[in-house]
């Protein structure tokens, strides 16, 4: 009889105390959060922080290893990210964001809210620049807002950019259209996996990230590229930029 | 009793994190006349409006290939009986001062609802100073206006009726029209179900018939289904206009053969007359931008750009083959300013054959 009672009691408690514990493990884990960035580097004056100023042309760089720098400015600039996750220390991995699509002129798009990640410790954060092929064909994401901006014609393989750079070199009047994605159907997209060192417990509170771009990077090492128009068809230019691309055009920054 | 508490216990363990709704009974038909937003549970208790029972038909659209979900809101359902109010409206020249001029009048469905004039007059006879817009598959776009100076078609529906230079009526002086027209009453109580005609009324239906200018029927829809062949020239002008050869794709991509953005595509060398999406942001970077529009029907929509200053689609092509004019904020995508794209008279010829397959002459004789 006795032993029934407590029973009872037990699982009275049981139920009342298993609601409070599904909230407090939700409150110990960490929101993350993503800004991206873009710089350049200003030569000669290389003192400023290298923050990129849309539409300046103020902005060097020496293409084809030329000793003199040439002037550039950035005019637009949109480009598509995915398979964006956390690899941690067991190997395993966390996905945070299917696809992101990022314009340097709208502010909203520069700040990315993953939401909760849970309690481990990550090594990696990793994403891939563009889409993979197996998801990059036309018309697949009609609904998203990059549809239109970022289409990549079926006379050129289907799909969509990975990458609209823009902007003017040499003087005000001479344009660049820096225009990556899938040349004639082939996969030009890559991976990017930074190493970081982040140890989420339930004290470390919100957690940010700059994903910064160095916009110069793309043009240079291991490929001297020049500014051209035309590229879309320039299979051996889309294998250049996807090389320097995976080079030393990102780096990443824990704020916090 | 033991088996009876265990049950107690058991249901505890169940029932405890849920926390049950509660159930306010009413009438939960927003048609009906007694309808409470507050009710969840349908008593049966709903009453109608005898005379002028309020019920609707969906105006389903279906959403053509390639294109995205349509952006309606929420609080303007598309019905059958709101595009046939909207067509109506739309063609009814009461909206202005003097009853001389309908929407129609700027708008004309012959050529894709554009006018073929480089400008129109209002009613005062003042004359315009932009090229009528074409109204063709609006229901997709996210700004309207060349300069995009409405953000929803109710939004720029308001505008005509009042502007000055156009119908240059008064909202107040429309609804009374309207109000006293038995045949609008009923068409509104049966739409809307309201029993005063008012601006926002009038709009919502005429933004309805609108949406409903859906064109998916050319000779490159056809094409594209495998119904028809393409010509040569056509084939070679499609070539031209996807790839960076002529590099129409940039802003008339997709199926929708627009990219819902603005652009300054070189037609000045600077001292803009018009602003155009400058004017209405107040940004320097954004003078003499003008809303892409799309180029399906094309062939039916000339003259060309915001000011008409083009009367052939020959001319407008070769705009863009001797590389316009340089001016502060042309697009870079205007890659070779003063030079252009340098197409041969062949090219020239099969791009502008190309634009023609994006004619569907059953929307204009619909």
């Amino acid at each position: 009889m006795k032993i029934i009672n407590y029973s009872s009691i037990l699982i009275i408690f049981l139920s009342i105390s298993s609601c409070l514990i599904e909230e407090n493990e939700t409150i110990t884990n960490a929101s993350l959060d993503f800004s991206f960035s873009h710089s350049q580097i200003c030569l000669p004056d290389t003192s400023t922080d290298n923050k990129l100023l849309l539409d300046k042309l103020i902005y060097s760089l020496s293409p084809d290893g030329s000793i003199i720098p040439e002037l550039y400015s950035v005019k637009n600039l949109n480009y598509l990210i995915s398979n964006i996750s956390l690899t941690s220390s067991d190997g395993s991995n966390f996905p945070l964001e299917d696809i992101y699509f990022v314009d340097a002129l709208n502010q909203t798009s520069l700040t990315l809210n993953l939401g909760e990640i849970p309690n481990n410790i990550y090594t990696h954060f990793n994403f891939q620049f563009g889409l993979d092929n197996s998801i990059n064909l036309s018309n697949n994401f009609v609904n998203e807002s990059f549809h239109t901006t970022m289409a990549w014609p079926e006379m050129m393989g289907g799909g969509y950019h990975y990458m609209k750079l823009e902007g003017a070199y040499q003087n005000d009047s001479t344009f660049y259209n820096t225009h990556t994605g899938p040349s004639m159907g082939v996969d030009y997209s890559f991976m990017v996996s930074k190493e970081i060192a982040l140890n989420v417990d339930g004290d470390l509170g919100d957690i940010s990230f700059d994903l910064n771009m160095i916009i110069d990077n793309w043009y240079k090492n291991p490929n001297d590229i020049s500014f051209a128009n035309a590229i879309m068809m320039d299979m051996q230019k889309q294998m250049q930029f996807k090389m320097n691309g995976m080079t030393d055009v990102f780096t990443i920054e824990l704020n916090k | 009793m033991i088996r009876w508490s265990l049950y107690f216990c058991i249901a505890l363990l169940i029932f405890s994190c849920k926390k049950d709704p509660e159930i306010i009974f009413g009438c939960t038909d927003e048609n009906a006349v007694n309808w409470t937003s507050l009710a969840n549970f349908d008593d049966g208790s709903c009453k109608y409006d005898s005379i002028n029972n309020y019920q609707t038909t969906p105006y389903i659209i279906t959403t053509p290939y390639g294109f995205p979900d349509m952006l309606i809101p929420d609080d303007n359902q598309m019905t059958v009986e709101g595009v046939e109010l909207g067509r109506q409206l739309f063609n009814d020249p009461r909206l202005s001062k003097n009853n001389s001029l309908s929407c129609a009048g700027c708008h004309n469905q012959n050529n894709s609802f554009s006018s073929p004039n480089q400008y129109n007059v209002g009613v005062d006879n003042i004359m315009g100073f932009r090229n009528a817009s074409a109204l063709i598959n609006l229901g997709w776009n996210t700004s309207f206006n060349w300069d995009g100076s409405a953000l929803t078609l109710e939004e720029q529906a308001f505008e005509p009726v009042t502007n000055p230079i156009e119908m240059h009526d008064t909202w107040q002086n429309v609804e009374s029209k309207l109000n006293n027209d038995s045949n609008y009453f009923i068409q509104f109580k049966n739409t809307f179900n309201i029993e005063y005609i008012d601006s926002i009324h009038i709009v919502k239906a005429i933004a309805q018939f609108e949406r409903s200018l859906i064109s998916v029927d050319s000779k490159y829809d056809k094409w594209r289904k495998g119904e028809v062949q393409l010509s040569l020239s056509e084939l070679n002008g499609y070539a031209i206009f996807n790839t960076e050869k002529g590099d129409c794709f940039h802003c008339h991509g997709t199926e929708m053969f627009m990219d819902n953005l603005f652009h300054n595509n070189g037609l000045d060398a600077g001292n803009f007359l018009d602003l155009g999406l400058g004017n209405i942001s107040g940004n320097p970077l954004d003078n003499a931008k003008f809303k892409t529009p799309t180029v399906r029907n094309v062939e039916f929509t000339g003259p060309y750009m915001h000011d008409g200053r083009f009367s052939t689609l020959e001319e407008v092509v070769e705009h863009y083959n001797s590389g316009g004019n340089y001016s502060t904020t042309i697009d870079p995508l205007m890659k070779k300013v003063g030079i252009g794209l340098q197409l041969t008279n062949n090219e020239k010829n099969d791009l502008v054959n190309f634009l023609k397959t994006l004619s569907d002459n059953s929307y204009i004789n619909k």
